[in-house]
C-alpha cells in the first residue's frame, strides 16, 4: 500500500505554495459577502450572493487548495510525474484566480460577458490541469488505491466542469438554462465526484500515516471510489429519462451515494479510535469534525426525504461544504504546509552537509506551524460552523456573527500559512549563498559517508 | 564477534519523526553495530539519505503495517554480510 510513496519526486515548493497562499483570501471574500449581504444571501440557494459565496468557497478556497495539493501529491502518492511542473502550475494559477473572481462577480452583477469570461478562464485552467494530471496518472504504473481514486476524481471534476460551463452559458443567455436538474448534477459531480472522491483517495494514505491508525478496510478502499462515480453516472443517466423511471433511478443512486459516504465517515471515525498514538492532535480533530459534518449532512438529506422544507437542501449543502470538506481541507493544509517546509529545509540542510558546509538546524514541523495555531483554528471553525447552521435557520440574527467568525477563520489561516512560508523563505535567503556555491561550476559535492 | 543491534521502534511516530530519529541514530553508528528500525510502512524518505551517507539497508515487509529495516555502515562489510543473510 505504501510502496508508491516517493517523496524525492516531489515538485518545487512554489508549485503547491502559490495555491495554498492564495486560497484563504477567497474564503475572506466569501465571508465579506455574508457580512454585507447576509440576509439576502441566505434567503435561497439561488440568490446571487449565495451563488457568488458558494463558488468563492468551493472554487476559490476548496478547489484552489485541491489543485495545489494534487500537483504536490501526484508524484508522492501515485508516482505520477507532471513534466515541467513550475510553468504548468503558473499557467493554471494565472487562469484560475481571475476565473474564480470573474465568476463571483458574474453571479453578483448578472452580466453575460462576465459569465463568458469566467467560463473561458476556468475551463482553460481545468483543461490544462486535467490534461497534465490525467496524462501523468495514466502513464503512472502505480496500482495503489490512491492513484485509482485520483484518476476517478479527475473524471468527476471533468463532469462537474462540463455541467458548470453549460450552466454559465445558460446564465449568460447563450444556451437554455436547464435548472434545477443540471444544477443538481453539477453539484453532485462537484461535491461528491471531485471533492469527496479526492479526499477519500488521499485519506487511504494520509489518515493511517499521520494519525497512526490501521489501514482502511480493503473492500472500502477498492470499491468506494468506483462506486461513487458509477452512481453519479446513474444520476446523469436519470437526467435523460422522464417520469417514474427517472425519479426511481435518481433517488436510488442518491441513497446508495449516501450509504457509501456514510461508510467512509464511519470507517474513518473507527480507525481514529484504534489509533496507536493517543496524543491530542488538531489534524486528527479536523478530520473527526469533518466526518461528523459529513454524517450530519447525510442525516439532514435523509430528513429532507421525509419532510419537505426549503431550508433542508440548503442545510445539507452547508453541512457538506463547510462541515465536511472545509474542515478536512483546513486540517490537511496545515499538515501539508508544515511537512513540505520541513522536507525542503531538510533537503537543503543535507545538500550543505554533503558539500562540507556549515548547516543550520531544521525547525521541527511543530515549530513551523505551532500546534496551538491548529487548536485555535479548530475552535474558531467549530464556532463558525455552528453560527452558520443557526444563520441558515435565522439569518436576521446570526448572519453577521457567522460572517465575522468566517473572516477570523480564513484571515487566521491565511496568516498562519503565509507566516510559515515567510519563515521558510528567510532561512532559504540566509543559506542561499552557500547553496549557490555548491551548484557553482567545478564544485562537486562530497560523497564520503558521514555516518560515523 | 557478533554484530550488536540497536533497535528503534517508530510505529507510534508520525512523519517525519521516524526519519529524524533514524538519521540521528545513524550518525553515531559505530563499526560492529547495526540499526533495526520498526515502522508501519517502507521509509521511502530515508532510502536516498542512506545511499548518500554511506549506509546499506535490508528491508523486510513482515505485514501490511509492519516493516523492518536493518541498516549497517557501508565500510563495515562484516556486519553488512550478517544482515544480508537475515530473513
Amino acid at each position: 500500500m505504501y510502496a508508491g510513496i516517493s517523496l524525492q519526486q516531489a515538485p518545487p515548493l512554489s508549485v503547491p505554495g502559490r495555491f495554498f497562499l492564495t486560497a484563504p483570501w477567497f474564503g475572506v471574500a466569501a465571508a465579506l459577502l455574508l457580512l454585507f449581504d447576509g440576509e439576502a444571501l441566505l434567503a435561497s440557494r439561488w440568490s446571487p450572493a449565495m451563488l457568488a459565496a458558494t463558488h468563492g468557497l468551493a472554487l476559490g478556497f476548496i478547489a484552489t487548495i485541491m489543485l495545489g495539493a494534487t500537483q504536490q501529491l501526484l508524484p508522492v502518492l501515485a508516482s505520477a510525474i507532471i513534466p515541467r511542473p513550475r510553468p504548468v502550475a503558473t499557467l493554471i494559477h494565472l487562469l484560475w484566480l481571475p476565473g474564480v473572481a470573474l465568476l463571483m462577480a458574474a453571479f453578483l452583477l448578472l452580466r453575460p460577458w462576465l459569465f463568458h469570461a469566467a467560463a473561458t478562464l476556468l475551463s482553460a485552467a481545468l483543461a490544462i490541469f486535467i490534461g497534465t494530471a490525467g496524462h501523468a496518472l495514466y502513464r503512472s504504473e502505480s496500482s495503489s488505491d490512491s492513484a485509482a481514486g485520483m484518476r476517478l476524481a479527475l473524471l468527476g471534476l471533468l463532469a462537474a466542469l462540463t455541467c458548470g460551463v453549460l450552466l454559465a452559458f445558460g446564465l449568460a443567455g447563450t444556451l437554455p438554462l436547464w435548472r434545477p436538474r443540471l444544477t443538481n448534477l453539477h453539484l453532485a459531480f462537484g461535491l461528491i465526484g471531485w471533492i469527496a472522491l479526492l479526499l477519500m483517495a488521499v485519506a487511504w494514505q494520509v489518515v493511517p500515516m499521520f494519525q497512526i491508525t490501521p489501514p482502511y478496510p480493503a473492500p472500502l478502499r477498492v470499491r468506494a471510489a468506483r462506486g461513487l462515480l458509477l452512481l453519479l453516472a446513474g444520476k446523469a443517466l436519470a437526467l435523460g429519462l422522464s417520469g417514474t423511471a427517472a425519479v426511481v433511478l435518481d433517488q436510488g443512486c442518491n441513497i446508495a451515494l449516501a450509504g457509501l459516504l456514510a461508510a467512509f465517515a464511519i470507517a474513518t471515525l473507527r480507525l481514529q479510535r484504534q489509533a496507536r498514538r493517543k496524543v491530542r492532535d488538531s489534524h486528527r480533530d479536523f478530520w473527526r469534525l469533518g466526518m461528523v459534518g459529513l454524517l450530519l449532512s447525510i442525516l439532514c438529506w435523509a430528513v429532507s426525504l421525509v419532510f419537505s422544507h426549503p431550508v433542508l437542501p440548503l442545510l445539507t449543502a452547508t453541512l457538506f461544504l463547510l462541515g465536511f470538506a472545509l474542515a478536512v481541507i483546513t486540517g490537511m493544509l496545515l499538515k501539508i504546509v508544515a511537512f513540505l517546509l520541513w522536507l525542503h529545509l531538510q533537503s537543503l540542510r543535507d545538500a550543505l552537509l554533503q558539500a562540507g558546509k556549515e548547516a543550520f538546524s531544521v525547525p521541527k514541523m511543530n515549530a513551523m506551524i505551532p500546534s496551538r495555531h491548529g487548536e485555535w483554528l479548530l475552535r474558531i471553525l467549530i464556532a463558525a460552523q455552528i453560527a452558520t447552521v443557526v444563520a441558515v435557520l435565522a439569518p436576521r440574527f446570526m448572519a453577521i456573527p457567522a460572517a465575522l467568525l468566517w473572516l477570523l477563520h480564513f484571515g487566521y489561516l491565511g496568516s498562519i500559512t503565509g507566516y510559515a512560508m515567510y519563515r521558510y523563505h528567510r532561512i532559504r535567503v540566509r543559506v542561499e549563498p552557500h547553496v549557490a556555491a555548491i551548484h557553482a561550476p567545478g564544485t562537486r559535492p562530497r560523497t564520503t559517508a558521514s555516518g560515523g | 564477534m557478533a554484530a550488536r543491534e540497536i533497535e528503534l521502534d517508530c510505529r507510534d511516530m508520525e512523519p517525519p519523526e521516524p526519519y529524524e530519529c533514524a538519521t540521528a541514530a545513524l550518525r553515531t553508528l559505530t563499526p560492529g553495530t547495526y540499526l533495526k528500525l520498526i515502522l508501519p510502512r517502507r521509509p521511502e524518505l530515508l532510502y536516498p539519505w542512506l545511499r548518500e551517507h554511506g549506509f546499506r539497508e535490508r528491508t523486510l515487509l513482515r505485514a501490511a503495517d509492519h516493516c523492518e529495516v536493518y541498516v549497517c555502515r557501508d565500510d563495515d562489510p562484516g556486519t553488512c554480510a550478517a544482515l544480508a543473510a537475515r530473513t
